[in-house]
C-alpha cells in the first residue's frame, strides 16, 4: 500500500514537471517567433548581398514585435 | 469643567469637519488636473472586417480623411483601401509587386489634403496614391522608412533606418529632397535602441515614444528637448545577441497618436498592466492624465480629425473605431 503511493505521488510529480517543462517550451517558441525571424533574415544570402541589408531584417523586426507580440 | 471639556471637544470636532469638507472640495480640483477627466471610456462606434468577409485581412496602417472615409493598407492581400463612413468597401488597389502602384509589404500610412503616403517595409520608398486611389508617384529615402507623418501635399517626415544610424527625423519634399533634419538621439546607441514612433502637432513640437526603452520625449520646433519621460519604471529591456547583433526582445511602447487638443496618447507594449491594450494619455507639458484600456490588443493607435480613436481587433481581420467618452 505504501508502495503504491510512493509510486502514484513519483507519477503525479513527474507529470506537473513535465506540464510545466512543456508550458514553459511553448512560451519560449513564441516569444522566440520575431527573433528567430530575425536570425533567418540577418542569414539570409539576398540581404547579406543587399548593401545594409540588415537594416530591413531591423524594421521586419520591428514590425513583428508590434504586431505579433508584445 | 465638564462642559468645557465638551465644548471644546465640539470644537474641535466642528474644526475637523470643516477640514474634510475643503479637502473634499479641494480633492477634485486638484484630481481633475486642469479640468482633464480621470477616466476615458471607449464607445464602439465602427467595425470594418470580420473572419466572415474578406474585407481585411491583415491591417498594417489606417488614417481617416475630413468626409469620414477610412483608408488602411493590408499586408496580406498587398493593397489599399478604401471604405465610407459607413465602413462599406470604396474601391482598392496594389498588388503584390515592385511596379507602380504594386506593393512588397505595404504598412504605414498617412494623408494630405490631396495625397495617401504609404511606407514599404523592404524598399526605401514612400509610395503615393491619390484619394481614389491612383498611384500618382514615389518619393525615394536612404532607407526603410519607421514612422511617417504627412505635413503636407509636398512635405512628409520619416524616421529613416540607414547604416549611418543618425537616429533623426527627415523631411522629404515630393521629389525626395531632404528639406530639414531633426537628431533626437540623446546619446550613441544602436539602430534598434533608438527606433521611434512619432508624432507632430501643429506648432512643430515633436512627439517621439521609443519602442525599446521606457523613454518619451518631446522637442520643440527647433529641435530642443522640451521633456523626457518614464512612465513605467523599465531600466533596460532584456538583449539577446542573434548572429552578430545584439538585439533588444521585450517592447516597450508601439505608437503614438496626438489629438485635437494636442494631448499625446501611448500604447503600452509587453510592460503595460494590459499589454498591448493600455493607452497613455499625456499633456502637451508632460503630465500623465489618464489610462485608457483598449479591448482587444493593437499594434497601433490612430486619432482622427474628430478625436475618434481606432485600433484592431481580432488580430488585424478587424478595424474598430471608437468615440472617447471623457468622465
Amino acid at each position: 500500500m505504501k508502495r503504491t503511493n510512493i509510486i502514484m505521488k513519483g507519477f503525479t510529480i513527474g507529470m506537473v514537471f513535465m506540464v510545466l517543462f512543456l508550458c514553459v517550451g511553448m512560451i519560449d517558441l513564441h516569444s522566440g517567433g520575431c527573433e528567430n525571424a530575425f536570425m533567418r533574415c540577418s542569414q539570409d544570402p539576398y540581404w547579406q548581398a543587399v548593401a545594409f541589408g540588415v537594416v530591413y531584417c531591423v524594421t521586419g523586426y520591428v514590425f513583428c514585435k508590434k504586431y505579433i507580440e508584445g | 469643567m465638564l462642559q468645557d471639556t465638551f465644548s471644546v471637544k465640539n470644537t474641535s470636532k466642528a474644526k475637523v469637519r470643516h477640514f474634510v469638507i475643503i479637502l473634499a472640495m479641494l480633492v477634485p480640483f486638484f484630481s481633475a488636473q486642469g479640468g482633464y477627466p480621470e477616466k476615458i471610456v471607449l464607445e464602439e462606434i465602427l467595425t470594418i472586417g470580420n473572419f466572415d468577409d474578406n474585407s481585411l485581412f491583415q491591417w498594417v496602417g489606417v488614417v481617416a480623411d475630413s468626409e469620414g472615409n477610412i483608408y488602411v493598407t493590408d499586408a496580406m492581400d498587398y493593397s489599399l483601401k478604401k471604405f465610407d463612413a459607413a465602413g462599406s468597401l470604396l474601391a482598392i488597389t496594389g498588388r503584390r509587386g515592385q511596379g507602380p502602384g504594386e506593393f512588397t509589404a505595404p504598412r504605414l500610412l498617412d494623408s494630405s489634403e490631396q495625397y495617401l503616403f504609404v511606407t514599404e517595409q523592404y524598399q526605401p520608398v514612400i509610395k503615393v496614391f491619390d484619394k481614389k486611389l491612383l498611384y500618382q508617384f514615389q518619393i525615394p529615402l536612404e532607407g526603410p522608412a519607421g514612422d511617417i507623418k504627412a505635413l503636407g501635399n509636398d512635405l512628409v517626415a520619416v524616421v529613416v533606418l540607414s547604416a549611418k544610424s543618425e537616429s533623426s527625423l527627415h523631411f522629404y519634399d515630393q521629389k525626395g529632397e531632404l528639406v530639414k533634419k531633426v537628431h533626437f538621439a540623446e546619446r550613441p546607441s544602436s539602430m534598434l535602441m533608438d527606433m521611434v514612433s512619432f508624432d507632430l502637432d501643429n506648432h512643430g513640437n515633436l512627439y517621439l515614444a521609443y519602442n525599446f526603452a521606457d523613454r518619451i520625449v518631446k522637442f520643440d520646433d527647433s529641435g530642443k528637448k522640451v521633456w523626457s519621460r518614464n512612465l513605467l519604471g523599465i531600466k533596460q529591456v532584456k538583449r539577446k545577441k542573434i548572429s552578430s547583433h545584439v538585439v533588444p526582445t521585450e517592447i516597450v511602447y508601439k505608437d503614438v497618436a496626438l489629438d485635437q487638443s494636442g494631448n499625446l496618447y501611448v500604447l503600452g507594449g509587453k510592460f503595460s498592466e494590459n499589454r498591448s491594450r493600455d493607452v497613455y494619455v499625456l499633456s502637451p507639458d508632460g503630465e500623465l492624465l489618464s489610462t485608457l484600456t483598449l479591448p482587444e490588443t493593437s499594434h497601433c493607435i490612430y486619432i482622427d480629425g474628430e478625436n475618434y480613436l481606432y485600433s484592431r481587433a481580432n488580430e488585424g481581420v478587424t478595424l474598430k473605431k471608437f468615440r472617447m467618452v471623457f468622465k
